[in-house]
């Protein structure tokens, strides 16, 4: 059930689906790959000489691995009932999961055929199969080499988007026009895998559209409340809506009610309205003043404007005529938001709003002129870098892990998130080898606010002196963030540490790797066993069934055992004592609780596959092998892909190499400044230019193509 | 989906219990052609921090280990006395069936299975806050597929802080699609009665219709100007609004019913106190039941990654239930007596819940007859969960579909005959109507047992 396929319907969620709104759903399908009669010649054609080449050897007549047969699956893919088996084989083929790695290797384009042809069958079907690899959890599938192994192939480019804006620009908007009321945010930021606010991940459904709505009512009742009767109000809103809410018989004239509108689109949308948006809603005021009053009537339009698209969605389409590569630029306009929102959650400030309207942002040059001027002034808040820096590390979640209170009563997770947030920003305003510091360096910052309790969480003596510096832990103990208790604690269970979620982490976040999604069918559960080490119970995971995943991420989340659950440094560590356990009775035969004896901890381990020769090898624990992934050229360019995904809000691919080769060369050249790196990325090609798709192109234009290709002729499928 | 309920009926496995399922089956057929077709509603109530076994068996009943439960068992409860913790519902005993035994390890373990406990899947959550994922729906929300509804599923809950005004902690309309829960009810009244809500109620509807119309108009324009690109977002935004419009309609049919029994949102609404707003949410239920609002009601105390540290000082207690949970008692009383206690304010509340549907005639009965309340923990059987055994409370048998009056024990996890409470929702999916094979996803350390379709025992 966890399976791509979903029908499209259940978007409406809370709402019974009427005929009428199941067929505006329907046609949506359609209008992203249109509606077209199957085509078994496709199938014949393109498709299964391509399957009968790379997969009939393993699935095919002679050998049915997994028990598939896919020479035999009907290729009537939405409506023979193999719709799930299909959806599979696509995400296989298309995160290079198959063939397996020592068995011939489809082309690039062949894979895409077989994936293209899946996506279409289904959508002919109304099913919708939802592509991998644009999820932020997939960002690695694209093969490093690809983007930093060779040249760039050609410029960069994104595709034309709408992105929603984030929960806080939300609440940011709500504020600007009204600083009393208290609205409900109707964005979820999930963002499960990856970066939460990524452009492709969030739609506003039914659920959403509903706070949307009730929020937008509040704000419009509390302005025409305002503007008519207290008189509180933001600059220049009174005198433009109190004559629409106290309407005559002489008023609002023509030119009230344009000036009101105007004002409305100037302090939601930061622009102008056009004609046809003065004239819909002029209209729409009128109509309502007339059926339902003055009041209503401006309740509604100040609401409409909350509601247009333009406000919830960033726009990032480009405009004017396209360049040789067949792009276009965004607009100023576009820049300027997409700057401005690139380092925090206002809109533009003045600088840049001039800066688009004089020409600045029209060359590259000068996008970076105005990215520099903001990274270099300490008074424009840039909250969004330090959330890049919590997002990609994740130890921001020590607050959300639960810990019983009492296993450790002096665990604050909020001050242990704080100091390392302090770290972060202690390294960034030095900016020299900020990831190689982050991942090494052994200063800390220590709570100031809980007393002198945490200091054990860092193992420091109990005598330590509070200051608000840096202090230098040993050396052999601690080596930068992942060492941090912070991650540490964000990256354990309730009960224990999580070798496999820390393996998992650094394969993913440092070497670029990536590991299959957990097999549906497995629900293994590490053995409840008191008198073992949690590195002894975890051998369950060395079945070879299980190994061949858990491999890839044990050995690189065992070094930590170097700490507890709750981020302190040992050497030792505690297990039950199975005999004298056994033996702890009172007279009255009554057990007494686990007896307990000290073991000396393993954290040792063998990194393997890591893809950069002078990572592997053993290492003797966390400190060691944080030491060594810090000096690697390959975990230098994963963290720029990293950065990348978060400004670009989507995953890179072949198409981004040119950006990320010169953001990575900008950090290099820079002696490992964030600033630099951040600059080259927002004055890049893949963030200033916008260019359709193949498949956008073709969605636009195939229902000409159609009717070209073949009329209405229909035949038996295959 | 399309295929003809007759078909679908043919094709459902039905294991060793088709010859007891068969006159259930006819019934469905005959309701299909259109005959006895009844109102049916669902009430779904999760009590966070386990529903431990032991809790709700009467007296005369041995509960032994899960290990040692050998066979299905049945015992009538009439005649016997109940649990401090059921003591409330005690004159409702004709009407209740109390299932001990089935299990839902699929779902995980931990403080709480979040959209697991009414999905039947592992939603993931336990380590971190709020990441239980909806892998699939819930079984309200499949429920309220079946039954329609002018607002599907009504989601009202409980959380220790009143900021949680809403939250989303146990049900989905599909993957990907959590649905709200609402814990403010003065939100909730809002939601559920606002077009009848008084004063200028009846203008603020029309003006709801107009800008519901001027936005759906708007949207279609934006996307007419950009053209097909990333036309998705624009689609599902407008499908927002399309449905919302659909929904205004079905409110107007059902406003007369609605106003008639709408709540009076007293100080209870507002009150700081848990008891005070757990009240008033199940006011709630019962109104928006009774007029029409919905059939389907999921009421969760307490429940979800990491509301279960929630205090009923309205009962005299300070400790929270996540200590209480850990063992802790608080002067005289034990550990299990502030459960019983806390738990029997649940009941006293569901008491109060039947009784009103009861007051309401339906048919040749009350309301109360084609209700189903489904009592159960959203973390199965004890405070760290585990699911291997979950125990459930009903109340109503649905206009005799369902045999009530009953204790039932299912045989242990991994004896012969042991069901899963996928079963269970696959029985409510059943008696709704719609014969689903199977809820949820099956546990894959019960590869040998058949755990598709209803479970026979259950039904009259």
């Amino acid at each position: 059930m966890n399976a791509a396929v979903a029908r499209v319907a259940p978007s409406v969620a809370l709402l019974a689906v009427s005929a009428v709104l199941t067929a505006v759903l329907w046609s949506a399908v359609a209008g992203v790959v249109p509606a077209a009669e199957a085509d078994p010649a496709v199938y014949r054609k393109t498709v299964q000489p391509l399957l009968a080449r790379y997969c009939f050897d393993c699935h095919g007549p002679d050998q049915q691995e997994a028990s598939l047969a896919i020479d035999k699956l009907n290729a009537d893919v939405a409506g023979g009932g193999a719709a799930t088996v299909w959806s599979k084989i696509a995400d296989k083929l298309s995160l290079r999961q198959m063939p397996p790695v020592d068995a011939d290797q489809p082309s690039d384009a062949e894979r895409q055929a077989i994936v293209d042809w899946v996506k279409s069958e289904m959508a002919r079907g109304g099913l919708h199969y939802d592509d991998k690899l644009p999820m932020a959890a997939y960002g690695n599938y694209v093969p490093h080499e690809q983007l930093f192994g060779r040249a760039p192939a050609g410029p960069s480019w994104s595709p034309p988007r709408y992105w929603r804006i984030r929960p806080a620009a939300y609440d940011q908007l709500i504020r600007n026009l009204r600083q009393r009321v208290t609205v409900t945010n109707p964005f979820p930021l999930a963002g499960e895998g990856g970066f939460a606010d990524y452009a492709t991940a969030y739609k506003i459904d039914g659920p959403g559209v509903e706070v949307l709505l009730r929020n937008a009512n509040v704000v419009a009742e509390s302005m025409v409340k305002d503007s008519a009767e207290t008189g509180r109000s933001i600059p220049g809103m009174r005198e433009v809506l109190l004559p629409l809410c106290t309407a005559g018989p002489e008023q609002p004239t023509d030119q009230q009610l344009r000036a009101a509108i105007g004002w409305l689109y100037g302090s939601i949308l930061a622009r102008d309205p056009t004609a046809d948006e003065l004239r819909e809603r002029e209209a729409f005021y009128r109509a309502g003043a007339t059926k339902l009053g003055p009041a209503a009537a401006t309740r509604n339009l100040v609401a409409s404007v909350c509601l247009t698209p333009e406000v919830l969605f960033r726009y990032e389409f480009g405009g004017g005529s396209p360049d040789e590569h067949g792009r276009v630029r965004l607009t100023p306009r576009e820049i300027a938001f997409a700057v401005a929102f690139a380092f925090s959650d206002l809109p533009p400030d003045a600088a840049l709003r001039d800066a688009a309207a004089n020409g600045t942002l029209q060359t590259s040059a000068g996008v970076e002129r105005e990215v520099r001027r903001i990274l270099d002034d300490a008074s424009i808040a840039k909250p969004r870098i330090l959330n890049f820096f919590r997002e990609y590390f994740g130890y921001a979640d020590a607050e959300l892990v639960f810990k019983d209170r009492e296993l450790n009563t002096n665990h604050h997770p909020r001050a242990l998130v704080n100091d390392t947030d302090r770290l972060v920003q202690l390294v960034l305003s030095e900016d020299k080898n900020v990831l190689e510091e982050l991942l090494t360096t052994n200063r800390s910052f220590l709570p100031r606010d809980y007393k002198n309790e945490l200091h054990y969480s860092y193992s420091v003596p109990p005598d330590w002196k509070r200051t608000d510096d840096p202090v230098t832990m040993p050396g052999d103990q601690r080596a930068g963030i992942l060492t941090q208790p912070s991650w540490l604690v964000a990256w354990s269970g309730n009960f224990d540490n999580d070798i496999v979620r820390r393996g998992k982490w650094v394969r993913y976040k440092l070497l670029g790797g990536t590991i299959p999604d957990l097999p549906i069918a497995v629900n293994a559960q590490v053995p409840d066993e008191p008198h073992n080490t949690l590195r002894e119970r975890m051998r369950v995971t060395q079945e070879a069934y299980c190994w061949q995943c858990h491999r890839h991420m044990n050995p690189l989340g065992v070094v930590f055992e170097d700490f507890d659950h709750f981020g302190r440094f040992r050497v030792r560590e505690s297990v039950q004592d199975p005999e004298k356990t056994a033996k702890n009775f009172d007279a009255k035969g009554r057990s007494l609780g686990p007896v307990m004896r000290q073991v000396p901890v393993d954290a040792s381990a063998v990194i393997e596959g890591s893809g950069d020769p002078a990572v592997d090898g053993p290492v003797t624990g966390a400190v060691d092998m944080v030491r060594r992934l810090a000096k690697s050229e390959r975990v230098r360019q994963v963290f720029v892909r990293h950065a990348f995904r978060y400004w670009m809000g989507r995953n890179e691919t072949p198409v981004d190499a040119a950006t990320l080769q010169a953001a990575d060369a900008a950090y290099v050249r820079s002696g490992g400044s964030m600033r630099a790196l951040i600059a080259s990325l927002l004055s890049s090609d893949s963030f200033l230019y916008r260019k359709h798709t193949e498949q956008t192109a073709r969605a636009e234009n195939s229902q000409f193509e159609n009717v070209a290709s073949h009329p209405t002729k229909k035949e038996q499928s295959p | 989906m399309n295929m003809h309920r007759r078909q679908v009926l043919k094709g459902v496995t039905l294991g060793a219990g088709a010859g007891l399922l068969a006159p259930l089956l006819s019934r469905i057929e005959a309701e299909a052609a259109g005959r006895d077709a009844r109102p049916m509603r669902f009430v779904f109530v999760l009590e966070g921090n386990g529903l431990m076994p032991g809790h709700v068996v009467p007296s005369g009943i041995d509960l032994v280990g899960v290990d040692k439960r050998d066979k299905f068992e049945e015992h009538a409860l009439g005649g016997r006395t109940f649990s401090r913790s059921l003591e409330p519902v005690a004159e409702f005993q004709d009407k209740m069936t109390i299932i001990q035994g089935l299990s839902g390890r699929v779902c995980g373990k931990g403080h709480s299975m979040n959209l697991g406990a009414l999905g039947a899947y592992n939603s993931r959550g336990g380590v971190t806050i709020g990441t239980g994922s909806a892998f699939a729906e819930t079984i309200d929300a499949a429920l309220a597929k079946q039954l329609g509804g002018v607002l599907p599923v009504v989601g009202l809950g409980l959380t220790d802080n009143t900021q949680h005004t809403v939250i989303y902690n146990c049900s989905a309309w599909g993957p990907g699609q959590k649905l709200p829960t609402i814990c403010s009810p003065e939100l909730a009244y809002n939601s559920i009665f606002g077009s009848v809500a008084g004063g200028d109620g009846e203008r603020n509807f029309q003006a709801n219709q107009d800008l519901l119309d001027f936005m759906a108009a708007d949207i279609r324009r934006t996307r007419q100007s950009l053209g097909a690109t990333d036309r998705e977002k624009l689609d599902s935004y407008l499908a927002g609004y399309e449905s919302l419009r659909d929904r205004q309609k079905r409110v107007v049919e059902v406003r007369d019913s609605l106003d008639r029994a709408k709540p009076v949102p007293d100080d209870k609404y507002r009150s700081p106190v848990e008891t005070d707003r757990l009240d008033a949410q199940f006011d709630l239920a019962a109104a928006a039941l009774i007029g029409g609002a919905t059939n389907v009601v999921t009421l969760a105390s307490g429940v979800g990654d990491h509301f279960f540290s929630i205090r009923f000082t309205g009962l005299g207690i300070r400790r929270d239930k996540h200590g209480i949970g850990h063992g802790s008692g608080e002067g005289e009383f034990t550990s299990e007596d502030l459960y019983h206690k806390i738990r029997n304010y649940h009941f006293k509340l569901i008491a109060q819940l039947m009784k009103r549907l009861q007051a309401v005639p339906e048919g040749n009965g009350t309301m109360l007859d084609n209700t189903l309340i489904v009592y159960t923990s959203d973390s199965a059987e004890s405070h760290h969960g585990g699911g291997t055994e979950w125990p459930f409370v009903l109340f109503g048998d649905l206009g005799g579909r369902l045999k009530t009056g009953r204790y039932i024990s299912y045989p242990g996890y991994t004896k012969p005959g042991h069901r899963t409470f996928n079963g269970l929702y696959t029985s409510l999916l059943h008696a709704a109507g719609k014969p689903a094979k199977t809820f949820g996803d099956p546990d894959p350390m019960l590869r040998d047992f058949d755990q598709n379709g209803p479970l026979p025992e259950l039904f009259a």
